[in-house]
C-alpha cells in the first residue's frame, strides 16, 4: 500500500517536472550558420523598422531568460552562461552560472549604478550603468555607416524570429541579429569579424515574457562585511564624456592628441578624463554607430608597458599589440604620451590610427548627427 | 630581562614609560649590569639637562620680521611659512636649545643618523607611494582601459549588455588587485 502511494507520488511529481519543462527546445549548443529558414515575404517590415523594434523592445517588455554567450577570448572560445532578467524601462539582473570561475557573480544595473558582487570574494564593485543611455545620435550613425538587410525569418527556441544584418561601409564587426517577431527582443546574436569569423554570439536557451517580476529583485542588498569597490568617479565630472578635446587638455594638464584621419564611418563622440589611483589618462572616443575605437593617453612616465601582447613598431616607435579576443589593444608611444588604443577594430586599422596622431586641432567637436 | 631587551627600553625606564613588571625587571638588570647602569646614567644626565633648559625666546626682529610680510600680503603664504620656520630655528640654535642635540649626535651616532634617516623616509613617502602607484598603473593599465571601453561599449545600440558585464566585471576584479581570471576548461 506504502509503496504504491509512493510510486503515485513519484509519477505526478515526473509530471509536475515535465510540465514545467520550457515548451520549446533549446537552440543547439552549437552556433548553426546564419542563414534564415525562411526567405523574406512581402508582408514582412522593412529591415530598418525591425531594428527600431529591437531598439525599442527593452522600455516595452520584461523578461527572464537564460543566455548562452560564446566569445573569443585570448585565442579561444569560452561559453558562458547566464540568467538574465530585464524589467522595464532599464532595471536589468545578470546572474552568472558558468563556467565555475564567473558562477555567482552579479550585477544589477537600474539604469544610472551598476553594482557587481563577487561572491568568492565577498566584493562589491559600484560602477556606472553598462545600459544605453538613449544614444540617438549613435543610431543616427548606425544608419549612416551600416547597410541593414533583412535576411528572412528563423525560429529560435520555438519562436519565431526576424533576421537581419547590419553590415559596416568600412571596417569592423558585422552583426546578425534574430529579433523576436511578437516582442522585438533579441533572440540571437552573432559578431563576425572579416579576418577571423566569429568572433561573439549569444542566444537565449530559454525566454520569459510578460512577468511580473518583483521590484526587490533588482535590489541589491549586500552581505555583511562586504568590500566595497567604487569605480564610478573615475570619469567624473567630465561633461558626460563630451568634452572636446581642447576642454580635455585643458582639464589633464597635457597636450592631446588625436587622429588627423579615421576609419571610414569613424566619428569623434567625446572625450573624458580617466582617473584610477594617480594614473590620469585623457580618454577620446570614435564611433560609427555600431562599433567604438577608444583611444586613452597619458604622460610616458606614469604608466609602464604592460608584459602580455606582441612587441611592435608604429612608425618606428616601440608599441604592444593585445589580442584579447573580441576587444583588440594596441600600445604605444608618441611625444612623449603613452597611447592605448582599444575596440573591436581589425588590428591593421588599429595600426593605421597609430602613429598618425597630431597635436589636439582646436576646432575638433563632438560631430553632431 | 637580557642586555639587549634592557638597553632597548633603558630610555622608556628614565621617562618612566614602563609597566610596572617591565619596570621592575630593568631595575634588576641594572643592579647586575655595569655597562647598562652607564648608559642609564647619562640617559638621566640628558633628561635632567633638556629640562633644565630656559624656553628659548626669539629675537626682537623676529615677530617684526614675520607679521610685515603677512600684513603686507606680498609674500606668499608658504613662502613666509618658511621663513618664519627658519627664524624660529636660527633663534633656538643662538639660544642654545640645540646643545644637547648636538651632544646626541657626537655621543649617539647611531641615534642621530636613525632620525635622519626616518626624517627623510617621512619626506620620501609621497615619492615612494606615487612610483608605487605608478607600478601598479603598470599592472592595471590594460585591464583599466579595458574596462573603460567595455563601459562605453555599454552604451552603444545592440551590444550584448551580459557580455559587456563578462568583460567589464573581468577587468574590474584586476583592478581591485585581485588574479585576472584564467582560461579555463570552458574554452574550445
Amino acid at each position: 500500500m506504502i509503496r504504491q502511494a509512493a510510486r503515485a507520488i513519484t509519477a505526478v511529481l515526473v509530471l509536475l517536472v515535465a510540465g514545467a519543462a520550457p515548451a520549446a527546445p533549446a537552440a543547439p549548443r552549437t552556433v548553426a550558420p546564419a542563414a534564415a529558414a525562411a526567405p523574406v515575404s512581402a508582408a514582412d517590415p522593412s529591415a530598418r523598422t525591425i531594428l527600431h523594434m529591437a531598439l525599442d523592445a527593452p522600455r516595452l517588455i520584461d523578461y527572464e531568460g537564460t543566455k548562452i554567450i560564446t566569445a573569443l577570448r585570448n585565442g579561444r572560445m569560452e561559453t558562458v552562461t547566464v540568467a538574465e532578467s530585464h524589467k522595464r524601462p532599464n532595471l536589468l539582473r545578470l546572474e552568472y552560472l558558468s563556467p565555475e570561475d564567473v558562477a555567482g557573480r552579479l550585477i544589477i544595473d537600474d539604469g544610472t549604478v551598476a553594482r557587481h558582487y563577487e561572491p568568492a570574494l565577498n566584493m562589491l564593485f559600484e560602477d556606472r550603468s553598462i545600459q544605453d543611455t538613449g544614444g540617438v545620435a549613435d543610431l543616427t550613425l548606425l544608419a549612416r555607416n551600416y547597410d541593414t538587410a533583412l535576411l528572412g525569418t528563423d525560429e529560435v527556441i520555438g519562436r519565431r524570429a526576424y533576421v537581419i544584418s547590419l553590415t559596416p561601409h568600412g571596417t569592423g564587426v558585422q552583426r546578425q541579429l534574430w529579433v523576436d517577431r511578437l516582442t522585438g527582443t533579441v533572440l540571437r546574436s552573432e559578431d563576425r569579424d572579416a579576418s577571423r569569423g566569429l568572433v561573439l554570439t549569444t542566444y537565449f536557451s530559454r525566454i520569459s515574457f510578460s512577468l511580473n517580476l518583483p521590484q526587490a529583485y533588482f535590489r541589491y542588498r549586500p552581505p555583511a562585511g562586504v568590500r566595497v569597490v567604487s569605480l564610478e568617479d573615475s570619469m567624473a565630472g567630465t561633461d558626460g564624456g563630451r568634452m572636446s578635446p581642447a576642454q580635455l587638455e585643458q582639464a589633464v594638464g597635457f597636450p592631446v592628441l588625436v587622429p588627423p584621419a579615421l576609419p571610414e564611418g569613424y566619428t569623434f563622440r567625446g572625450g573624458a578624463v580617466s582617473r584610477f589611483a594617480s594614473l590620469t589618462s585623457a580618454y577620446l572616443r570614435y564611433s560609427d554607430g555600431g562599433n567604438i575605437i577608444s583611444f586613452f593617453e597619458a604622460p610616458a612616465g606614469s604608466i609602464g608597458w604592460p608584459a602580455m601582447g606582441l612587441p611592435v613598431r608604429v612608425q618606428s616607435q616601440p608599441g604592444r599589440y593585445i589580442d584579447l579576443g573580441y576587444i583588440r589593444v594596441l600600445k604605444w608611444e608618441e611625444r612623449a604620451l603613452r597611447i592605448t588604443a582599444v575596440g573591436t577594430a581589425p588590428s591593421e586599422t588599429l595600426m593605421l590610427v597609430a602613429g598618425q596622431l597630431i597635436t589636439g586641432r582646436e576646432d575638433l567637436t563632438v560631430a553632431d548627427v | 630581562m637580557n642586555h639587549h631587551r634592557a638597553g632597548r627600553l633603558l630610555s622608556a625606564y628614565v621617562d618612566g614609560e614602563l609597566t610596572a613588571a617591565e619596570a621592575r625587571a630593568v631595575q634588576e638588570h641594572l643592579l647586575d649590569c655595569a655597562a647598562c647602569r652607564d648608559a642609564h646614567d647619562r640617559l638621566r644626565a640628558t633628561r635632567d639637562l633638556l629640562a633644565g633648559l630656559p624656553p628659548a625666546e626669539p629675537p626682537a626682529e623676529f615677530w617684526a620680521n614675520l607679521r610685515h610680510p603677512i600684513a603686507q600680503g606680498s609674500v606668499p603664504s608658504g613662502v613666509w611659512m618658511l621663513r618664519g620656520a627658519a627664524a624660529r630655528l636660527r633663534a633656538a640654535w643662538r639660544a642654545g636649545a640645540w646643545a644637547p642635540w648636538r651632544w646626541v649626535a657626537v655621543r649617539r651616532p647611531a641615534w642621530a643618523l636613525a632620525a635622519v634617516a626616518a626624517m627623510l623616509m617621512l619626506a620620501a613617502l609621497p615619492l615612494v607611494k606615487g612610483t608605487v602607484d605608478r607600478l601598479h598603473a603598470t599592472e592595471i593599465g590594460v585591464d583599466l582601459y579595458v574596462h573603460d571601453h567595455a563601459m562605453q561599449m555599454g552604451h552603444a545600440p545592440l551590444v550584448d549588455r551580459a557580455y559587456v558585464g563578462l568583460v567589464a566585471g573581468d577587468a574590474e576584479l584586476v583592478l581591485a588587485g585581485e588574479t585576472p581570471r584564467p582560461v579555463g576548461d570552458n574554452v574550445r
